[in-house]
């Protein structure tokens, strides 16, 4: 097995299972660069078992502390908006952490609801938020940053991604829910589309935080969760190999999985050079892009593959301006020369990084 | 007592408190969560003192200090009335 990997193995196990000997074997540093000490701090206490590093309690402060503010600010400003918008997973889903202080966050990711996303990013403008120009959906303020989708997995940007699974912004609307975050009552995906959503949004960034996984494993474990539903959902929207992986990754850790879920795991036979680059990808997530090049792969006919892969390496300009803050509109045509270079040195750095060490063995052999 | 806009949620080492007039936050140790807890339902001072003994084996007089100079401290804070 590649080291990294069976590290990042270690922290989820961690933060799966705390008391397990996976805490020690990983370092608190660790734990908290990952954003896991605030959790395994609470799980500890939890347990009446506290024995680790006051980091680990500093942190889960920091973290409660840091996420009331956001959410109370957040709070104060969609009272003011006309139309209200959904908490994609993210904020959304502290509500399945044991306290505030579990699950870092940095901005809060919501959905417009459909056709109204010029409306929202108007009423947040009102509330003293503003973005950049390159950044129009990026919203800030000192104490809040608010990502505004119009499309859940960003598929308005890059189109072809629809084609390696959507959810289309209508659908998920309509299945939304009013649920209690933190004592107030917020719009969310249905549990089956915050699922979907976590395990896509989790392959495309390349599992870059643990948090993702762990996320992914509460919702997992939602007694209202019907699985039949998901699975028709998942296959609907053409997202069945994001939650296939995710699955992967949460059985090699020793995840408690619901029965519905074991069975799920059992059925899936993933192909050993997947789950090599999945082993790969788990170790390198902190540089690799490899898990969007993957989910492409997704795509189920070979030329909807080229052309999401197309479009994520030559997105159209206003998305390839974001990639080349400093490039000015006027040259943006020289952005996608940049952009051919970065895509050959990537390429070249990321190809050799997997002839080298595409680990996997006996964690494959699962 | 209690002002309306203080949010408090609980953690699993006590609670916070965040001032929505202020935007301040407030960490509250264990035994001034359940103080906080218990006004928040309108307990009477003596009934949280009893509360606190019935859960940490400590004396009367004990606990009935520890409630007035949390109550000191919250009121010093504006966040109690």
């Amino acid at each position: 097995m590649n080291d990294a990997a069976g590290r990042a193995l270690d922290l989820v196990r961690a933060g799966l299972h705390p008391g397990s000997g996976a805490v020690g074997a990983a370092s608190w540093a660790e734990c908290a660069r990952e954003g896991l000490g605030g959790l395994l701090y609470a799980r500890a206490v939890g347990a009446g078992a506290w024995r680790g590093p006051d980091a680990w309690r500093v942190a889960h402060r920091a973290t409660a502390a840091r996420n009331l503010q956001i959410l109370g600010a957040f709070a104060a400003v969609t009272a003011t908006l006309e139309a209200e918008p959904l908490l994609l997973p993210g904020a959304a889903l502290l509500r399945l952490y044991p306290d505030l202080g579990c699950r870092p966050m940095d901005d809060v990711d919501v959905l417009a609801p459909p056709g109204q996303k010029a409306a929202v990013l108007t009423g947040l403008r009102r509330a003293g938020l503003c973005a950049t120009e390159r950044q129009p959906d990026l919203m800030r303020r000192a104490d809040l940053t608010v990502d505004v989708h119009g499309d859940p997995l960003n598929c308005d940007r890059i189109r072809a991604r629809r084609r390696a699974g959507w959810l289309d912004p209508a659908s998920a609307w309509q299945g939304r829910r009013r649920v209690d975050l933190e004592g107030r009552p917020v719009w969310v995906l249905s549990l089956e589309d915050e699922v979907l959503y976590t395990a896509a949004h989790a392959l495309r960034h390349s599992y870059r935080r643990l948090t993702w996984l762990l996320d992914l494993y509460l919702q997992l474990r939602v007694p209202e969760l019907d699985w039949d539903r998901l699975r028709s959902r998942a296959e609907v929207t053409g997202l069945v190999a994001p939650l296939d992986y995710g699955l992967w990754y949460l059985d090699g850790a020793g995840a408690a999985l619901p029965a519905a879920g074991r069975a799920w795991v059992a059925r899936t036979r993933l192909p050993v050079p997947t789950a090599r680059v999945l082993a790969w990808v788990l170790g390198n997530r902190a540089t690799t892009c490899v898990g969007e090049v993957l989910w492409c792969l997704t795509c189920p006919l070979r030329r909807d593959r080229l052309r999401l892969l197309a479009e994520f390496a030559f997105p159209r300009t206003d998305v390839l301006l974001q990639v080349f803050p400093g490039l000015p509109r006027r040259l943006a045509c020289l952005g996608y020369v940049l952009r051919c270079g970065q895509v050959l040195v990537r390429g070249a750095v990321e190809l050799g990084a997997l002839w080298r060490r595409a680990g996997g063995g006996e964690w494959v052999a699962r | 007592m209690i002002r309306a806009d203080v949010l408090y949620r609980p953690l699993v080492d006590g609670g916070l408190l965040y001032d929505a007039r202020s935007g301040q936050i407030h960490h509250l140790n264990e035994t001034a969560a359940v103080i906080w807890e218990a006004c928040a339902e309108g307990t009477e001072t003596p009934q949280i003192a009893l509360r606190l003994c019935a859960r940490y084996e400590v004396g009367p007089d004990v606990a009935g200090e520890h409630v007035r100079r949390t109550l000191d401290e919250l009121t010093r804070a504006g966040l109690v009335a």
